[in-house]
């Protein structure tokens, strides 16, 4: 089911470099298959646990100033700006 | 003078001068000094421990206003932010991050003059149940150290046993106070969900997991969280209704109380030791007056791959925003592309979690989210709520923490399902959000296994009273190291 086709498609969308594929097939697809057996399951109730929250609950939408330049404790920083690479 | 007291000696020999702050915590560093090379409980520790001790004993002097700790030491798991310490969460990836605030139930602890006496080790960000998987190597069991600590929070489990510190916070997301606890021969509690803020806690799997105390006695775990439970205003998850004083009555006993056994988790696949142990813990239990019967949590048997699909899922989309360029280590952007440059600092994550987000993002891709996910979902529906029909018969379940006894270091790292099959005892809390406690009960082989209660929703008053009652009842012996 899992060949080194999917696990480098998925690496490439979790933005991993994965160098050694092979050694992540047999693992996903063992524990994929484990997996499975939800899909056997009898469950008749369409109930999903949630925890409803009521507008009420949340607080005020109010900008608190934090107090300290927090953007000057990051690593790669020019002016106010966080350093990244080239995009294209 | 010994570490190995509880919370309430600590308090009271400090009251009446046997020893002051700054020589309990110097003589702890001394213990940490000692021990850390075999045990390898901590990833940091706080340099100005003695200095912050200082000034908890001027103001014991001057008498002034003293928070309910009084110096004493605690460790943070190094998932849970901390200010001015670094936070790595065992991780390449945050092997620089000094937090610039303290989490909630940090900044509760200092206001009480606790002193945060180190950052304890995990799994590379709280994945994994034995310690193994973190940047910085493996914790060692104190009782043995060719064995594993269990985890994730395996340094908060090691740290308590090996008297490097009083007490520990740790975080539990599918075992990870509870097995630790159970390994290390000490007292570890996973809350209701929302009963602690999680605010300041670096996420893995924010629908499931809670912070946790960890000590060596029940009544020093209710002490930590009468503490740091009760309603955030920065975590909106946290809820009301916490009990007033989590201490009082704990000695009340368990005469009268009907406690379940959970049949899916006593029998198959459990060590022996650990079913003897079991059974001695039954009848303890029936000693002091309660009526234990057998309940059957069928849904129990699917709780691990329900577990680790969703868990797996909400990894994968938490540890996306760790790309090395607000935080990270050192690596220049030079010359990379926006996407390689992420690709190529994220293969510096560690396997485990590798194998999580691939797993996250498998389940929740168009075309199996409804295979996966979504009956996942359910399948933890389904758990609450037979956990919900059998709290109508009982006050409590029971069953073994850990299945089988620790092992030995590197022998299972080769296979993540066997590691993760180890959860099948605890995960159901997790995904239901209910509270279970795990307690020191026996030793087989010199290696220590635990006794699990779980109770209902915010019943950790009644959970901590009970389990109160079975730790009386024990004589372990003390730690070998």
């Amino acid at each position: 089911m899992v060949d080194k086709k999917e696990i480098e498609h998925l690496s490439d969308l979790i933005k991993i470099e994965i160098k050694d594929p092979q050694k992540y097939i047999l693992q996903v697809e063992q524990i994929l298959n484990y997996f499975e057996r939800l899909d056997k399951v009898e469950i008749t109730t369409e109930d999903l646990l949630r925890q409803e929250l009521t507008l009420d609950d949340l607080r005020e939408d109010k900008f608190v100033p934090y107090g300290e330049n927090l953007i000057e404790k990051l690593k790669n920083t020019r002016e106010n700006f966080v350093r990244a690479p080239k995009m294209v | 003078m010994t570490l190995a007291i509880s919370i309430s000696q600590y308090i009271q020999k400090l009251r009446d001068g046997e020893f002051s702050s700054e020589e309990f915590i110097a003589k702890t560093l001394e213990r940490i000094n000692k021990v850390e090379k075999n045990l390898h409980a901590f990833i940091s520790i706080n340099e100005n421990a003695i200095e912050q001790a200082k000034q908890i004993d001027k103001k014991i002097k001057a008498k002034e206003k003293i928070g309910s700790c009084f110096g004493m030491p605690i460790s943070i798991k190094d998932n849970i932010c901390t200010k001015g310490m670094k936070t790595t969460c065992a991780s390449k990836m945050l092997e620089d991050f000094v937090a610039p605030y303290d989490a909630t139930v940090v900044s509760k602890l200092k206001s009480e003059d606790a002193i945060i006496i180190g950052k304890a080790n995990l799994d590379e960000f709280a994945m994994g149940s034995t310690t193994e998987y973190s940047y910085f190597g493996p914790s060692r069991n104190p009782w043995n150290t060719d064995y594993v600590p269990g985890g994730s929070s395996g340094g908060s489990g090691v740290s308590v046993s090996a008297l490097e510190c009083i007490a520990s916070l740790g975080s539990d997301t599918g075992g990870s106070v509870r097995s630790p606890a159970s390994f290390c021969s000490v007292v570890g509690l996973k809350p209701t969900y929302g009963l602690i803020s999680r605010y300041g806690l670096i996420s893995f799997a924010n629908s499931i997991e809670q912070i946790g105390p960890l000590a060596r006695t029940v009544e020093d775990v209710a002490f930590i969280l009468n503490i740091i439970a009760g309603r955030d205003s920065h975590d909106n998850t946290t809820i009301e209704n916490r009990t007033p004083d989590y201490t009082k009555d704990i000695d009340i006993g368990v005469s009268g109380k009907k406690i379940g056994i959970i049949s899916e988790m006593v029998g198959e696949g459990v060590d022996k030791d650990v079913q003897s142990a079991t059974k001695h813990a039954i009848s303890t239990f029936e000693k002091l007056g309660a009526e234990c019967i057998p309940i059957s949590l069928d849904s129990a048997q699917h709780s691990v791959a329900a577990y680790y699909t969703l868990a797996s899922a909400e990894a994968s989309s938490n540890l996306a925003r760790f790309d090395n360029l607000r935080y990270g280590f050192d690596f220049s952007v030079e010359g990379y592309e926006y996407n390689s440059y992420i690709s190529k600092v994220r293969s510096n994550l560690g396997p485990e979690v590798t194998r999580r987000m691939l797993l996250g993002t498998f389940v929740l891709s168009a075309g199996y989210y409804g295979k996966y996910y979504q009956k996942a979902q359910k399948v933890r529906s389904l758990i609450k709520s037979q956990l919900v029909e059998s709290f109508k018969k009982v006050d409590l379940l029971l069953a073994p923490t850990m299945p089988i006894l620790p092992f030995k270091i590197g022998e299972k790292i080769d296979d993540p399902l066997k590691i993760y099959l180890l959860d099948i005892n605890t995960i159901i809390a997790n995904l239901s959000g209910i509270p279970a406690i795990s307690v020191p009960f026996a030793m087989a082989d010199g290696l220590p296994i635990g006794i699990q209660l779980f109770a209902n929703s915010l019943q950790e008053k009644q959970l901590l009273q009970s389990a109160h009652a079975l730790q009386k009842t024990t004589k372990l012996p003390e730690v070998p190291i």
